[in-house]
């Protein structure tokens, strides 16, 4: 028997990696830095989350753990992007690549194991049998919008995303706010790793979840909330899978098929999607202070 | 005339130290390196006697040579789409889809040799371009950027070749864990080069073992190099490709079709990526398998960057990379050192290069301006 409460409440969990991914994305990309590290950054936070929590045994050190992991590796690429002045997409892309490396060496270190770390027992508690931080990312979208559109730092660090010169003339410290977004998009990426799979780390675990982040980030138009309702409408679809004997229409295709499915629909929407979006001016762009 | 002279050697002298980011960073990298080893308890001069004993022996050698092929493929389908300003992310899901495409031409056609590898070749090609068909769509006509729509085609195609290996081209009857297709037809597998490649390598007092796998698919990773490098640089095309690449604006004032030289690139790019599984799927194993080695799109991207997406350069970056994979499992092999580490310093040594290549540029072109000013 299909239940569609059990049904809600799991795509809610699984749409959470997703949901903080794309509010990673909509940080750093507000500020004007192009972040496909968040693939790297999530793959990492999730090492760090079951090492934390087994050393302490206490799961809060796991999500601390977790976004600082992914802090670390979000400064680096804010240090080669904002410092360095490198092509985002070059510097996000090796991010990813020492992510993938770091984070199976550090396991055969740590735990003397490369492709999977001890099962993990100081996991999130849980609410109506998911992880409790599945039920966060909506207000979060919300509390981001609140911040761009009403605070001082929102404002500045959209400014900084769409016209940095002109920021900058107006005496804002630009490359301070793209710090600052690209940071924050590590805490969240943080976030997204906690939220995955607490029990335990397993090599490449996030298997393009930070890849689809960020075309929840661009399907929801750079705007928070759409981003993570994006981000939702993928997670759903993934849960289907779980869900497909129980469906007519699904038990005859192959689970192999719909695992895809996600991916699938998101380029479908990606189609569909007529040039509408628009993502910040000077999302990408190199800024160099006195330069233009 | 002494004026003429110093200007010109310090002209080369700033051309050098703009080229020399790529070795920096590599020797940036390898320095990290030993002090991670030096710091988990290993001895940095085993690790560097290892990784010379195992890379340079006379398997090493030739297992670096055999399976740069694959990786310098990769990197000249990245450094094409790079030139024209495209991120081809895809270039996974592209072979991934394009080996399959080409084990299928190989095992359920029958043709006689002097057709049947051209057909494996080509069609190795057409599922490549076919995987980026969609994204080059989008990417024209909708806006959408490479790097997002290509990733979702590598999830795509992952999904895929797994459904198909298992049901319409499943090669194994029965259960059986060794997911593949079924074995290619004689006439498809990719001959030996052995004889001819030992012949001119003799010279030098060298043979390829006949372990090594030395095949059709050097010739084609040689044709992929000339082939892109003669593309770029002596072709009205290859012209346009960089200058859309350089500054689609301008490029449109010169009466470039952006848009059709973006899709072009992408196509282009596509089908020298179906070409990467070759050598496992027509010559190694001689099926194909959806656990052929994955990732070699990633360090394919990593190899152009580090060639700076010079075709030719390409060749000694994929040499390169090559000796890393090799020098990792001699490290795994003969010390306390695990191979991954080698997988988290190739990322750290991009990150190196492009860096420091970006240090030097902005240090050269402050001595450029020095020196003018001194001239006014």
């Amino acid at each position: 028997m299909f239940n569609i409460w059990y049904f809600l409440l799991r795509g809610l969990q699984t749409s959470a990696p997703v949901a903080y991914g794309a509010l990673a994305g909509v940080y750093s990309e507000t500020g004007g830095i192009v972040n496909i590290a968040i693939e790297g950054m999530m793959l990492t936070g999730t090492f760090f989350f079951v090492w934390g929590a087994i050393a302490f045994k206490s799961w809060i050190m796991g999500v601390l753990f977790a976004i600082l992991g992914a802090v670390l590796l979000s400064i680096l690429h804010g240090i080669a992007t904002i410092t360095f002045k490198v092509n985002h997409v070059v510097s996000g892309t090796a991010i990813n690549l020492l992510a993938m490396g770091l984070t199976r060496f550090m396991s055969m270190q740590i735990f003397g194991m490369e492709t999977q770390t001890p099962v993990n027992s100081y996991i999130p508690p849980r609410l109506f049998g998911i992880n409790i931080l599945a039920y966060f990312y909506i207000a979060l979208a919300l509390l981001t919008i609140w911040i761009f559109r009403r605070t001082r730092f929102g404002l500045r660090l959209r400014s900084c995303g769409e016209n940095p010169w002109g920021a900058d003339s107006l005496g804002v410290n630009v490359y301070a706010y793209k710090y600052a977004g690209v940071i924050l998009s590590g805490v969240l990426a943080g976030l997204a790793a906690s939220s995955l799979y607490p029990n335990q780390w397993i090599a490449e675990m996030t298997a393009g979840r930070g890849y689809l982040s960020l075309a929840a980030m661009i399907f929801g138009n750079y705007n928070p909330l759409n981003a993570v309702l994006a981000a939702m409408l993928f997670g759903y679809a993934e849960t289907l899978r779980y869900f497909s004997a129980q469906i007519p229409f699904l038990v005859n295709v192959p689970s192999t098929l719909i695992q895809s499915f996600p991916y699938v629909l998101a380029l479908v929407v990606l189609a569909g999607f007529l040039g509408k979006t628009r993502p910040p001016k000077a999302d990408g762009v190199i800024f160099e202070k006195g330069e233009d | 005339m002494s004026a003429r002279t110093t200007a010109q050697s310090r002209e080369r002298w700033y051309r050098i130290l703009e080229g020399s980011a790529p070795v920096l960073g590599f020797l940036f990298a390898m320095l990290v390196m030993l002090v991670v080893v030096e710091l988990i308890g290993e001895s940095p001069s085993r690790a560097i006697s290892a990784i010379v004993r195992f890379s340079f022996s006379q398997a090493g050698i030739a297992y670096i040579f055999s399976q740069a092929m694959p990786l310098i493929i990769a990197g000249a389908a990245n450094a094409v789409a790079f030139q024209g300003g495209i991120f081809n992310i895809g270039v996974e899901g592209q072979y991934l889809f394009g080996a399959l495409c080409a084990g299928v031409a190989g095992a359920y056609l029958s043709l006689p040799t002097y057709l049947h590898i051209p057909v494996v070749i080509i069609a190795g090609m057409l599922g490549g371009m076919l995987w980026v068909l969609l994204p080059a769509f989008l990417k024209v006509y909708k806006g959408v950027h490479e790097v997002i729509s290509t990733i979702m085609m590598n999830q795509v195609a992952s999904a895929l070749v797994l459904y198909l290996v298992l049901g319409p081209f499943n090669g194994v009857r029965g259960q059986s864990l060794n997911l593949r297709t079924p074995f290619l037809k004689d006439t498809a597998v990719f001959p030996s080069l052995h004889d001819v490649i030992n012949s001119i390598t003799r010279l030098f007092g060298y043979e390829f073992p006949r372990y090594v796998a030395v095949d059709f698919s050097w010739l084609i990773s040689a044709l992929v190099i000339i082939g892109t490098w003669y593309l770029l640089t002596r072709t009205a095309l290859g012209l346009k490709i960089r200058w859309v690449g350089q500054n689609p604006h301008a490029a449109t004032y010169a009466g470039v079709d952006v848009r059709k030289t973006i899709f072009t690139t992408m196509m282009i790019s596509g089908a020298i990526a179906g070409l990467v599984g070759l050598q496992s799927v027509a010559y190694i194993s001689k099926y194909f398998t959806p656990n052929i080695a994955r990732g070699l799109g990633f360090t394919g991207l990593a190899i152009a960057l580090l060639a700076r997406n010079n075709p030719i350069g390409v060749v000694f970056a994929g040499l390169l990379f090559s000796f890393l994979n090799r020098a990792g499992y001699g490290l795994q092999l003969y010390t306390r050192v695990p191979n991954s580490l080698i997988g988290a310093i190739s990322g750290l040594m991009i990150l190196s290069v492009v860096v420091i290549d970006q240090l030097l540029r902005r240090y050269v072109r402050n001595l450029r301006r020095k020196e003018v000013g001194q001239n006014v």
